[in-house]
């Protein structure tokens, strides 16, 4: 699996993302700077990094989302390649248009920095395949813009097409929603695909959950796992 | 070839939860000032826009407020024109 990580000015996640994927040797990973016109090398997956684009002006990836590097990670989506957006790459991606819904200041008007637990809702997915349907796994979360929101009906039939694909969960009981939002998401919503399922965003960081050692915990190699999976091991490892 | 100054003010969509508005209203209704109610905080923005008349200088700004300023989802805009000397 070829990866490119986009680097917008403000992103302070790309670097964890890089490393998790060489940690995970999941196979080559680019750098690309936002301002280029298209990838050098085609990517099997976009990865779209947590941070703060643009200082977050205006509102949160809402200046990254015109970048110029947007139009070829269309192209990529377009012809049914991956593009994962984690945190500020899930504010980016709804911005663009190519995920539905916005991300809303949390509903304590609080940055949150601190660990979450979800329910894998849909282990069908290629960023999920590896996880066990239903399972809690525990990503952490820092956002200040994290509360899904999308009108009641567009909201239903989101989840009536089963792209909810994280949900905020309780620990113990393993029960998931509205109630257990850090930040207020509507129905507990962390993550989502769009409807052909190979866009996803998600708020949580797992990348910040993969490298031994750190204090998150390691259950973010699940979702490297299953992208690794989903491709079959790289030739060149 | 005119050019006017546009006001864009840009407001969380009725029915959007607007958890800054909410706070303001609470802290000014504890400080008794309870008859200044319904806050909605938002974003004010001012441009200037080389444009051939009035009209096309409104069609300028509605492209660009739909095309980057303005979340349509969860925001709606009004502005006023004005032509500079």
């Amino acid at each position: 699996m070829r990866s490119a990580v986009v680097v917008f000015p403000g992103s302070n996640c790309d670097r964890d993302v890089e490393k998790s994927l060489l940690y995970m040797e999941t196979g080559p990973v680019d750098m690309v700077w936002h301002d280029e016109a298209d990838f050098r090398h085609a990517p099997d997956l976009v990865v779209l990094p947590g941070g703060f684009s643009y200082g977050d002006y205006l509102r949160s990836g809402a200046l990254a989302s015109k970048s110029r590097i947007m139009g070829a990670v269309r192209a990529h989506a377009a012809s049914g390649g991956l593009v994962l957006g984690i945190c500020n790459g899930f504010q980016i991606l709804t911005e663009a248009g190519m995920l539905p819904g916005a991300l809303l200041p949390n509903a304590s008007l609080r940055f949150i920095c601190r660990q979450a637990y979800l329910r894998v809702e849909q282990n069908d997915t290629p960023f999920t395949c590896s996880f066990k349907d239903g399972e809690i796994v525990q990503f952490p979360i820092a956002h200040h813009e994290g509360l899904y929101y999308l009108p009641e009906e567009e909201l239903s039939q989101l989840e009536q097409s089963g792209r909810v694909v994280f949900r905020y969960a309780d620990r113990s009981s393993g029960e998931a929603g509205e109630a257990y939002s850090p930040n207020g998401s509507l129905h507990g919503i962390a993550g989502i695909v769009n409807e052909r399922g190979n866009v996803l965003g998600l708020m949580p960081h797992p990348e910040r959950a993969t490298l031994q050692g750190l204090i998150w915990g390691t259950d973010g190699r699940g979702l490297w796992r299953s992208l690794e999976e989903h491709f079959g091991a790289w030739e060149g490892k | 070839m005119n050019t006017f100054r546009a006001d864009i003010t840009i407001l969380p969509k009725d029915g959007v939860l607007d958890i800054q508005g909410k706070a303001v209203e609470k802290t000014l209704a504890a400080h008794g000032y309870a008859a200044v109610r319904e806050v909605r905080v938002g974003k004010f923005i001012r441009v200037a826009v080389d444009a051939a008349d009035e009209a096309d200088a409104a069609l300028k700004v509605t492209t660009v407020a739909e095309d980057l300023l303005v979340n349509d989802l969860v925001e709606s805009y009004a502005y006023a024109l004005e032509k500079k000397p």
